[in-house]
């Protein structure tokens, strides 16, 4: 329990494993996309999704995704080439994966706990940052998700009251 | 393709004596015709809309929405409904109009050991593929679940919907045999489409998709009449399964391929 008696994130079985294990799951249920092309520019770019839970435990699942291979995965799913893949069809993959995640969270929280849409943004890296840091919280897991030879951020952030 | 042991057969005739004579001439080897009889078009389509049928015997001449124009509004609703239109009309014009309408045959009344033996003939070579509803606001998770069924070389035809509310209409609108609801989404929920389709018909089988592994929107959605759940990310085996359960658990209709895995 945390000093507001509120669950914390161990308490719940919210660990870098269990998340990562979700992930895993939620990537190998998309057709094996293509590896991104390593000079693009969009490398540098990254999507940034993140969705909240509230209840017996609050708190936010954020996933940052290199726009490389949030347009791999769209690619292979939407069955489209990587340089016709819009914002908003990459937006929907990666804040899916957010949702996904997320929602299996509540699976380990327990009842009453309300899941949010997801929030997604697509932005140059820096600016993506800031965007994180902005969401005010504890960050109780926090690793880094080698997929495609590229690197995604995974972060759970966790509020001490029950609002974001 | 072998024909089911019981075929749920719609017969519309405003004619009562037809309809008895009718039901009367209808029998074949290791099949058994259950009839649910109807005297005007207008409860034709109803009928169709409040269940699926293997078939529709369909009378020309009926007052109030005549046999074309009933045969319109369930191949609209259906597209792979399968129609036979009855009529003691034996003009080419008819039965020209009754083809371009999409029917299966046309029949001239009385029916004939031989016209029986060609409807029969006829359903026996069906195929249809399942009409499959997929409604999530993530296109990706209409994409996903849709590779799903393919993986499982599933023979379907997909419709995606963006929300509880698009999910409604289509199914106001189309019939499908299986029908993938997501929970989470905005505008109209899940749960609160799950109710309105449950309460256009009542056979309809619903899946709830959910990321949200708690059991407490599952059992919400079971209260309310949902046949079966599915987590995401949805996994192949969790797929089978729940497909499998459905073919075992829904009605069965002619034409579809055998898939209980």
């Amino acid at each position: 329990m945390s000093a507001s008696g509120s669950m914390s994130a161990r308490d719940c079985g919210i660990t870098e494993q269990s998340v990562a294990t979700i992930l895993d799951e939620a990537l190998s249920s998309f057709p094996k996309p293509p590896l991104p092309d390593g000079t693009s520019t969009s490398s540098l770019h990254t999507v940034f999704a993140h969705a909240s839970l509230t209840g017996a435990w609050s708190g936010t699942v954020a996933l940052r995704m290199p726009v490389s291979v949030a347009s791999s995965l769209t690619s292979a799913l939407f069955a489209i080439p990587t340089g016709e893949i819009s914002t908003v069809e990459r937006a929907d993959v990666v804040g899916e994966l957010s949702n996904v995640i997320a929602g299996n969270l509540k699976g380990l929280i327990g009842g009453g706990t309300t899941l949010s849409l997801p929030v997604v943004i697509e932005d140059d890296a820096e600016a993506t940052d800031n965007r994180a840091v902005s969401l005010t919280g504890a960050v109780v897991v926090d690793f880094v998700y080698p997929f495609l030879g590229q690197l995604n951020a995974v972060q759970i952030i966790e509020y001490e009251n029950s609002a974001p | 393709m072998k024909l089911p042991a019981t075929i749920q057969v719609l017969l519309a005739d405003d004619s009562r004596a037809m309809r008895a004579l009718i039901k009367g001439n209808f029998t074949w080897p290791g099949v058994s015709f259950q009839f649910t009889e109807v005297d005007n078009g207008a409860d034709a389509v109803a009928a169709y809309h409040s269940r699926c049928f293997d078939f529709v015997l369909l009378d020309i001449h009926m007052p109030g929405l005549d046999g074309l124009q009933v045969l319109h509004a369930i191949r609209s609703y259906d597209p792979c409904a399968l129609v036979y239109m009855i009529s003691s009309d034996t003009s080419m014009a008819a039965s020209e109009t009754a083809q371009d309408y999409g029917a299966m045959g046309f029949i001239t009344k009385p029916i004939s050991a031989g016209s029986l033996n060609r409807i029969m003939t006829g359903l026996e070579a069906v195929r249809r593929p399942f009409a499959v509803l997929v409604a999530d606001d993530s296109r990706t998770g209409q994409a996903l679940l849709k590779r799903g069924l393919d993986l499982l070389a599933i023979e379907s035809v997909v419709t995606g919907a963006d929300d509880g509310r698009m999910a409604v209409e289509a199914c106001n609108r189309e019939y499908f045999d299986i029908i993938f609801l997501d929970v989470h989404m905005p505008d109209m929920t899940g749960i609160q489409a799950l109710k309105a389709i449950k309460s256009l018909r009542r056979d309809a089988y619903v899946v709830m998709v959910t990321s949200d592994a708690s059991m407490d929107t599952v059992r919400e959605a079971r209260a309310l009449g949902a046949d079966d759940y599915l987590l995401k990310p949805v996994q192949q085996p969790n797929l089978k399964k729940v497909w499998s359960r459905f073919r075992v658990m829904a009605p069965q209709y002619l034409g579809h391929a055998r898939t209980v895995f």
